[in-house]
C-alpha cells in the first residue's frame, strides 16, 4: 500500500494525470470531511478541498517522506480551510492584551454522559477564534507551534484561545445536561 | 466519571456529509485546467530538447555519411580528375589549333562557321557533362565526353589541312606567277 501511494507520488510529480486521480480518489472523502468542519457549506468544502488538491500537486516535489502523506495534504487542505474562513472575514488575533496567566491546569476531562457527537454540536456554538483552534486541537490533534503555524499567529495567543475555548464548552455542555434534567 | 475528551477524537471521526456526486469529473476538469500554464512551460522545454536532438541527429547523420560515403567520393575524384586531365588537353589543343585555324585564314566566313559548329559541340559536352555530374560511374558517358572532344578536335585539325593545301596550291600559284 505504501509503495503504492509512493508510486502515484512520483506519477503525480510527472503530472501523470491518472495517478493524481487515484491520489485524489484514495484521499478525497476523508479531506472532504476535514474540510467540512471548518467550511459549513458543502458546495464551497468541495471546492475548497479541490483547490487543495490541486495546490498539493503543484507542490508535490516538496514533499518529504519523513511525513505520511496524509498528514501532508491534511495540512495543505487545513491551510486552504483556513485562507477560505479568512477571506470571509474571519478575525483569529486577539486583540485584547492577556492582562494575566491564569494557572489553569489543562483539564479535558468531562463527563462520561457526553457523547463526541454532542462536543462536535457545541464546538460550532463557540465564537469563531475559540472555535478554529479548539477544532485544530481536538479534532486535528495539532500542536500549539502547529497552530500558530497555520493560523499565524502566536503561540501565547493559540494557548489562551484554546484555554477559553474549552472553558466556553464546559459552560455550555453544562448548561446543556441540566436544562436536559440531570 | 469523566473522560479526557481528547481521547474520544484520537480514532478520527468523520462529518456525517457525502461528496457531491459530479465532483470526480469537476476535479478531473480542474486538473485539466490547471495544466496549461505548466505545460507551456514544458512545451518550451520540449521545443528545446527536440530542436537538440534534432541538431544531435543531423550532425551525427552527417558525420557517418561523409564516413560512409568517403571511399566511392575518392573512387569517384580519381575518375574525375583523370577526366579533368583529359579535358584540359584536348581543351589546350583544341585552343591551339583554334588560334592557328584563324592565323592560316582571312575568310571571316569560314570562321564563323567553323565557331558555330565548335560552339554546338561545346554545348552538346556541357550537356553531356551534366549526364556524367549525375551518373559518374557510366561509362559510356565518359566515351561521349572523350568523342565530343575528339571531334572538335579532328574537325579543327582536318580544316587546317584542308587550308594548309589550299595554300600549298596559292603558293604555286604564286610562284609560278614570279
Amino acid at each position: 500500500m505504501k509503495t503504492n501511494i509512493e508510486n502515484l507520488i512520483s506519477g503525480s510529480i510527472k503530472n501523470d494525470e491518472k495517478c493524481q486521480m487515484q491520489l485524489y480518489d484514495t484521499y478525497c472523502n476523508a479531506m472532504f470531511h476535514i474540510v467540512c468542519r471548518y467550511v459549513k457549506n458543502d458546495e464551497d468544502a468541495k471546492d475548497v478541498m479541490q483547490e487543495g488538491f490541486l495546490k498539493a500537486f503543484m507542490n508535490l516535489q516538496n514533499y518529504k517522506a519523513k511525513f505520511s502523506f496524509g498528514a501532508w495534504l491534511k495540512r495543505i487542505i487545513i491551510n486552504q480551510s483556513i485562507d477560505y474562513l479568512k477571506k470571509r472575514k474571519l478575525e483569529l488575533v486577539n486583540t485584547e492584551v492577556e492582562e494575566l496567566q491564569i494557572i489553569d491546569t489543562e483539564n479535558w476531562n468531562f463527563s462520561t454522559e457526553i457523547t463526541r457527537e454532542q462536543i462536535v454540536e457545541n464546538v460550532e456554538q463557540l465564537s469563531d477564534k475559540y472555535k478554529i483552534v479548539v477544532k485544530l486541537y481536538l479534532f486535528e490533534g495539532y500542536d500549539h507551534e502547529e497552530i500558530s503555524q497555520i493560523l499565524d499567529i502566536p503561540i501565547k495567543t493559540s494557548r489562551t484561545h484554546l484555554r477559553r475555548g474549552r472553558i466556553k464548552l464546559q459552560e455550555l455542555l453544562k448548561d446543556k445536561r441540566y436544562g436536559t434534567g440531570y | 466519571m469523566e473522560q479526557d475528551i481528547r481521547k474520544l477524537f484520537e480514532t478520527g471521526f468523520d462529518a456525517d456529509k457525502k461528496l457531491p456526486v459530479s465532483h470526480r469529473d469537476e476535479f478531473q476538469q480542474k486538473l485539466k485546467a490547471s495544466k496549461p500554464k505548466r505545460k507551456q512551460k514544458q512545451g518550451f522545454r520540449n521545443v528545446f530538447k527536440y530542436a537538440a536532438a534534432i541538431l544531435i541527429l543531423v550532425t551525427l547523420g552527417y558525420f557517418s555519411f561523409n564516413t560512409l560515403t568517403n571511399e566511392p567520393i575518392i573512387k569517384e575524384s580519381v575518375l574525375e580528375l583523370q577526366l579533368k586531365e583529359v579535358e584540359q588537353q584536348y581543351l589546350e589543343n583544341i585552343e591551339k589549333e583554334w588560334q592557328n585555324f584563324k592565323t592560316l585564314t582571312n575568310d571571316a566566313k569560314l570562321v564563323e562557321r567553323y565557331e558555330k559548329e565548335l560552339n554546338e559541340l561545346n554545348d552538346d559536352y556541357q550537356i553531356i557533362s551534366a549526364q556524367f555530374k549525375a551518373d559518374s560511374h557510366n561509362i559510356s558517358i565518359v566515351e561521349n565526353l572523350v568523342n565530343n572532344l575528339q571531334r572538335r578536335l579532328q574537325l579543327l585539325k582536318d580544316i587546317q589541312k584542308h587550308i594548309k593545301l589550299l595554300n600549298q596550291e596559292n603558293g604555286h600559284y604564286e610562284t609560278i606567277q614570279i
